[in-house]
């Protein structure tokens, strides 16, 4: 889990410099990139599920449906290439995105108490 | 319908391996203080890191444009000048200009009225078509002042429609901006490779100062832990030469100790007093009610019923203070408990005749065959005393009618000594403290009780070289089983 969030955490000043200097990545680069953003917002969509009586309603519709929208959106980029229109507001987005993500897992104190309430039910 | 129970056990094996992942490592990262500070150091590092290089990259982008720009302007402003300085030219003198005032990077033509383009001629390197017809579609209402990056195969070019001329054509210009991109690249690659250099180094300092501040911390932690008061004389901690609050955190530490040693003296001192002051008094009492017991036969039965009850609450009282004072003794290292063969069997069958007769209660024996040896090595008196206490203590919490149960057991290596009863049981959350002072288990609170008889019974079978352990079972009776060392 810490090298995922590390990983999410890198991701967020290279969305940031991708966005800013849209002339320094070369196709190739920038597929990755759009395809490991998109992946890394995989896994909180899943907890969002998994945990969804146990959080609050509204900040995790939002954060759902954002990352909803950005998993589509870019898994399209990733497979097109280069030459998307507005692609730096794309970027913007995903570094925010991903900033959500280290958000969720540091500040969510549901999975802990997860367990806990699936031995009582059980 | 196997598929599927393995399935559900395998998702169930799957999700406690990831809860446990997933509890390990936040406390990994937020349940220490070394995590939490590591994150901390991680977030530091990599806000600045990126606050920096955004910026940094943010204003070389905006330099780059402002650049461009300035030079196009200086370029165009010239030829402006030049063209309406002599007046009405022909297209070839138009064409000479243009190709004066342009460069290697930057380029200059012109848009008549109607749309026809008036560009340098450059056998080496003309104007790129594609460039004319991006500058024009970008800017399609022909803003003046208006600048607009392009991009085409993989280069970049600054355009700007600078004014309209009075001839009524409109001066365009364009500039190849790629130049910086390497430069960028360049910006970037030694950004990342001081930004690894400094979350490494800062997390290795972290790492050592938060360490260098738990150790005393821990050892301060460990130290608390095993504290008893027998080892509160002896429990101050060396002064780190560390950050200020740890020092004064251990000085106040083994100050607190040491005023806890000094309480805990005082206190004993005053058990021992008081049990002594006590004695002499309660002798007195007890002896004075037993004569006039034996001296006034004339009494009512009634009264002599109450000298009766008055002269066991006194017992009981004197077994208390002598209790009190074993464990004074036994604090202080002045308790005096002998080490010589003692023979079991006539002091079982002695205690339990009498015990018997005495709480008029069922009392059985159990020996181990003929011929076995039954002689241990402790102190007779002390035996007594501890077979006495545990009887009583059987009797108090089981019903009259259930009797209690003593057997010996003996083999090469142990004598081993067991009081049963089938009474109210200790309380699982009871049985690990029973032989603590003073504690009383949970289930004891309508009998009269002060909870030290259990621990004196430890202390003296501990002092003999013995040991004792129980197990009970809440409503259906305890069994204290006692080990003793056999004599040689």
């Amino acid at each position: 889990m810490i090298p995922y969030l590390i990983l999410v955490s890198l991701l967020v000043p290279a969305n940031l410099w991708a966005s800013i200097t849209p002339h320094l990545h070369s196709d190739l680069s920038m597929r990755v990139l759009h395809g490991v953003s998109t992946l890394v917002l995989l896994p909180p969509l899943f907890s969002l599920w998994r945990q969804r009586r146990q959080i609050q309603r509204l900040p995790a519709l939002l954060l759902a449906s954002f990352a909803v929208v950005l998993v589509v959106v870019n898994s399209k980029i990733t497979a097109m290439g280069m030459g998307v229109q507005y692609g730096w507001v794309d970027h913007l987005f995903l570094a925010i995105a991903c900033m959500a993500v280290l958000a969720f897992y540091l500040l969510n104190e549901a999975e802990d108490e997860l367990p806990e309430q699936e031995t009582s039910t059980s | 319908m196997l598929i599927k129970r393995i399935l559900a056990r395998l998702s169930d094996q799957e999700q406690d391996w990831s809860m446990n992942r997933s509890r390990n490592w936040r406390s990994r990262l937020t349940g220490t203080m070394l995590g939490q500070l590591q994150l901390a150091t991680y977030a530091a590092v990599l806000l600045g890191f990126t606050g920096a290089t955004s910026t940094g990259l943010l204003l070389s982008e905006r330099s780059r444009l402002r650049v461009g720009e300035a030079e196009l302007l200086t370029a165009s402003a010239a030829l402006a000048f030049r063209l309406e300085s002599q007046g009405d030219q022909g297209e070839t003198l138009i064409v000479q200009e243009l190709q004066n005032h342009s460069s290697l990077r930057t380029n200059l033509w012109l848009e008549q009225p109607d749309g026809q383009l008036i560009t340098p001629r450059r056998d080496h390197r003309p104007i790129p078509a594609a460039l004319l017809k991006a500058a024009a579609t970008a800017n399609p209402l022909r803003e003046q002042g208006e600048s607009n990056l392009i991009v085409l195969q993989e280069r970049e070019y600054l355009t700007l429609l600078d004014r309209r001329l009075r001839s009524g054509d409109l001066l365009w210009s364009s500039t190849e901006i790629s130049g910086l991109g390497p430069a960028q690249s360049e910006f970037l690659a030694w950004m990342i490779l001081i930004w690894g250099s400094s979350l490494s180094g800062s997390l290795l300092l972290v790492s050592l100062l938060v360490k260098r501040i738990t150790k005393p911390l821990q050892e301060l932690s460990s130290r608390s832990a095993e504290l008893t008061a027998e080892g509160l004389q002896t429990a101050a901690l060396p002064v780190p030469r560390g950050p200020q609050e740890l020092s004064q955190l251990t000085r106040t530490y083994n100050a607190l100790t040491e005023r806890l040693a000094q309480s805990w003296s005082q206190q004993r001192q005053f058990v021992s007093a008081v049990s002594h002051e006590l004695q002499a008094p309660l002798t007195l009492v007890s002896g004075s009610l037993k004569r006039v017991i034996r001296k006034a036969p004339q009494l009512e039965a009634q009264l002599v019923q109450r000298l009766h009850d008055a002269e066991e609450e006194t017992i009981g009282m004197q077994q208390l203070l002598n209790d009190l004072l074993d464990l004074s003794r036994s604090d202080s290292g002045r308790l005096q408990v002998k080490q010589e063969p003692v023979d079991l069997r006539p002091l079982l069958d002695e205690v339990v005749r009498a015990q018997g007769t005495a709480l008029g209660r069922e009392l059985t024996l159990e020996l181990p065959a003929e011929g076995s040896s039954s002689m241990a090595l402790g102190d007779a008196a002390r035996l007594r005393q501890v077979l006495l206490n545990l009887i009583e203590n059987a009797h108090k919490y089981s019903p009259p009618e259930q009797p209690i149960q003593l057997r010996l057991r003996s083999d090469i290596n142990n004598l081993t000594l067991e009081v049963e009863d089938r009474g109210i049981g200790i309380p699982l959350q009871d049985q690990a403290y029973v032989f603590d002072r003073f504690h009383r288990g949970a289930n004891t609170t309508g009998q009269s009780g002060s909870g030290v008889g259990l621990s004196v019974v430890k202390l003296l079978l501990e002092a003999m070289g013995g040991s004792i352990k129980v197990r009970s079972e809440p409503g259906m009776g305890s069994c204290f089983r006692i080990q003793l060392r056999p004599a040689p």
